[in-house]
């Protein structure tokens, strides 16, 4: 019978967890080990009989958490590594095309703007922006108050505007 | 509040997150306030307005792979059907010996009554050895027609 559930659960929501476990994670293979992570731990409650009671959002916060732990993991790797030389011609043909330059270069200006951001902030913002959540989604993921997770994100998004506005003049 | 205020409102509309107060208290600082209605037109065709990310249409082709790794740990072995199936053809057969075998050897079934007849003793069957059973096999046979 919960193998059913499983099944079914695992095809209506995978989407979304994978989608907010890039959001926080910012990396595809991560986002998949969230996910992952997430769906195995539905199936240990299925198996001892425990069916969430709003299983999307059950999902979204035990994915929002496993992204996060996992993300902080690969913070406190890459702080005993040695840091990637960012001045590194990158491996490309000469003839790269112009639009992938400026996708660069946009990318380059968001995450810079990005990491002015707290912790508390940028994940806030990641989940609205990118993970698609509403903000009372991601109070809920992220088990704050609603008015908190409000002033985080605008903050956020009034900081961001202004950096990347800052670097384009 | 200050315009720092009135600004984070306009990011929370261009969101879609403003409810109805805090809506109407930022159009009535918009009518009077000409740096936040420039800031609202900056935001509003600025680099977040456009990142707005479309939703995906395609799931990443490393989640089929941990996708079908999810279902085989979600599923059964295969063993387990066929388990039930010869533990429940064992404890049939067991059943069908049980009610088979003579009264005798059921635990608590009434003795058996050996033939009362008057004056006579009552019938014991004789044990006779078997004959050996080289005698009766296909070498003994072959012996008899030689």
């Amino acid at each position: 019978m919960s193998q059913h559930v499983f099944d079914r659960l695992l095809a209506e929501h995978e989407r979304d967890v994978l989608r907010v476990s890039r959001s926080v994670t910012r990396d595809a293979h991560l986002a998949a080990d969230a996910a992952q992570e997430t769906f195995l731990r539905l199936w240990q409650r299925l198996q001892s009989g425990l069916s969430p009671e709003r299983p999307g959002a059950w999902l979204q916060r035990v994915a929002v958490h496993a992204a996060l732990d996992l993300r902080r993991a690969r913070a406190r790797r890459a702080e005993t590594l040695e840091p990637l030389d960012e001045g590194a011609p990158l491996a490309r043909a000469e003839d790269a095309a112009e639009h992938a330059l400026l996708g660069r270069e946009l990318s380059g200006r968001y995450e810079r703007a990005l990491a002015t951001l707290s912790e508390g902030q940028r994940v806030v913002f990641l989940l609205k922006h990118e993970g698609g959540l509403t903000l009372a989604q991601a109070a809920d993921a992220l088990e704050l108050a609603l008015p908190t997770v409000k002033t985080q994100f605008a903050r956020a998004c009034l900081k961001l505007a202004r950096a990347l506005s800052d670097e384009r003049g | 509040m200050d315009h720092d205020a009135f600004q984070e409102l306009l990011c929370l509309r261009l969101y879609g997150e403003l409810d109805a107060e805090g809506d109407a208290r930022l159009d009535a600082h918009l009518s009077t306030c000409a740096a936040c209605r420039s800031f609202a037109l900056e935001l509003e065709g600025g680099e977040l307005a456009r990142r707005r990310p479309a939703e995906p249409d395609a799931l990443p082709a490393e989640w089929a792979v941990r996708r079908r790794a999810l279902r085989a740990h979600a599923r059964p072995p295969r063993w387990i059907p066929w388990l039930t199936f010869a533990a429940g053809l064992a404890a049939g057969i067991a059943c069908a010996f049980l009610l088979r075998s003579p009264a005798s050897a059921r635990p608590g079934a009434a003795p058996l009554q050996v033939a009362e007849l008057d004056g006579q003793a009552p019938f014991v069957p004789r044990a006779e050895p078997p004959p050996p059973s080289a005698s009766r096999g296909p070498l003994a046979r072959l012996g008899a027609r030689r």
